[in-house]
């Protein structure tokens, strides 16, 4: 199987990354550590060209969080250019009517919360309900497409959130996708909302946390 | 080990969950309405008497359902209240047994068109108890779509001898096992990842519904 993945060399991208490789799989991997910035329209059609003929995308980088810190002014931030949701939808439309296909998107759990105190936050939700917004307009159109919406757990990525926010295992999730790839010809999950047990809905002491430290 | 317990475990998914936990070393208990000493979902005795005995339990998985077309409510979303009210505030866990019926409404065959409504209560049962008492017990809203079941079960009679379950049972549909193995690796997982909520069915599934949305008048 031919695999694509957009932030293969960290966190959740570089675990499905490995147990595909492991499993005999192609898989072509981009980041912007390699030079891939998925924010970037001529990238983003670079690697769509380059996979057409690919069985599975793993939709994972996020694009606008690298480097920034927590109480950044977020100019960084500006709504328009969602890299992810941009490359999505690029497949979505290639791949439109071929029910052999399979796009697997890292959402995330903050969709189903608002949290409108924090604008860095604010706009990481948005960008991800545009994504769960548009996945949902695909549903029926083929290709297969779940969307994966998760907690938070111990990535680089999460840094930039205070340490009170309770973090998961990347193998925990990661062992999730691996599941729902090898078995993706027999059951397909086309939405999960997965979490840390016991601490739901990041938690009325988080969401206070966090709230009055901006 | 956790101690689990599970409605409906004598037949189809219940069945294969209860079996699983088992084989996997928990204490499990079993009720059904097919037992020497039945147990009815339906009964409001019979469900406070559940919540009664096990509500020392650490897991529950909300699995019998029994279709009335005559009632606004139904058994099995009643015993979810009863559970989240009683296990308020706790890490227990609930595994409850939606159905991707209830994402849209049928509205030509009247059984059907309750179970549909019955599923979608269920899942707003949940979303409104996260949202209001976020602080446990930890429920997964496990919604699949229909399923074969093993050849040496009676035919399900969910929606009895009629035109729809005909049809139904014409319609590709997955394995039983694949949505029971699913769960089991929620449940055993639960302590380091939690399935809030999940919609699973056979990839391609999209046009197979298309086709029964198109025939049963779904809106």
């Amino acid at each position: 199987m031919k695999i694509v993945i957009t932030g293969h060399k960290t966190g959740l991208g570089e675990y499905v990354s490995d147990a595909m490789v492991a499993q005999g799989h192609t898989v072509n991997g981009y980041s912007r550590s390699t030079g891939y910035d998925i924010n970037d329209p001529d990238v983003r059609d670079t690697i769509l060209l380059e996979n057409l003929d690919a069985d599975l995308f793993f939709n994972n980088a996020y694009g606008r969080m690298q480097n920034i810190e927590f109480d950044d002014i977020p100019e960084h931030w500006k709504r328009g250019e969602n890299g992810q949701l941009n490359l999505l939808k690029q497949f979505c439309d290639a791949w439109k009517g071929r029910t052999d296909k399979y796009i697997l998107h890292s959402g995330s759990k903050i969709v189903y919360k608002n949290m409108q105190k924090s604008k860095q936050v604010k706009t990481y939700r948005l960008d991800k309900m545009d994504c769960t917004t548009l996945i949902k307009t695909y549903i029926g159109l083929g290709p297969n497409i779940c969307d994966f919406s998760m907690g938070m757990f111990d990535t680089p990525m999460a840094d930039i959130w205070p340490d009170f926010f309770i973090r998961g295992e990347v193998e925990d999730y990661g062992q999730q996708l691996v599941m729902f790839i090898d078995n993706k010809e027999t059951i397909w999950p086309r939405e999960a909302v997965f979490d840390n047990p016991g601490r739901k809905e990041y938690g009325p002491y988080e969401i206070s946390q966090m709230e009055g430290s901006l | 080990m956790a101690k689990v317990l599970v409605t409906g475990h004598l037949s189809g998914i219940g069945k294969y969950i209860y079996n699983a936990c088992i084989a996997s070393g928990h204490t499990v208990k079993g009720v059904d309405i097919l037992d020497s000493t039945p147990w009815n979902v339906s009964v409001p005795e019979d469900r406070d008497w559940l919540v009664e005995q096990y509500s020392n339990y650490d897991v529950l998985v909300n699995n019998a359902y029994e279709l009335n077309v005559y009632e606004r409510t139904c058994g099995q979303n009643e015993l979810l209240k009863l559970f989240l009210d009683a296990w308020a505030g706790t890490n227990k866990y609930i595994m409850s047994i939606g159905s991707t019926a209830g994402l849209k409404t049928p509205q030509r065959d009247l059984r059907l068109k309750k179970y549909s409504l019955d599923k979608q209560r269920h899942t707003k049962i949940i979303k409104a108890w996260k949202k209001t008492k976020p602080n446990g017990p930890n429920v997964c809203n496990f919604n699949m779509g229909f399923y074969v079941k093993p050849a040496d079960e009676a035919r399900t009679h969910l929606l009895g001898d009629s035109i729809t379950s005909d049809y139904i049972t014409q319609l590709d549909r997955a394995d039983m096992s694949d949505f029971g193995d699913y769960v089991i690796n929620i449940l055993e997982d639960r302590e380091s990842i939690w399935v809030d909520e999940i919609y699973v069915d056979l990839p391609d599934q999209d046009e197979n519904r298309a086709k029964f949305i198109k025939d049963f008048g779904i809106e």
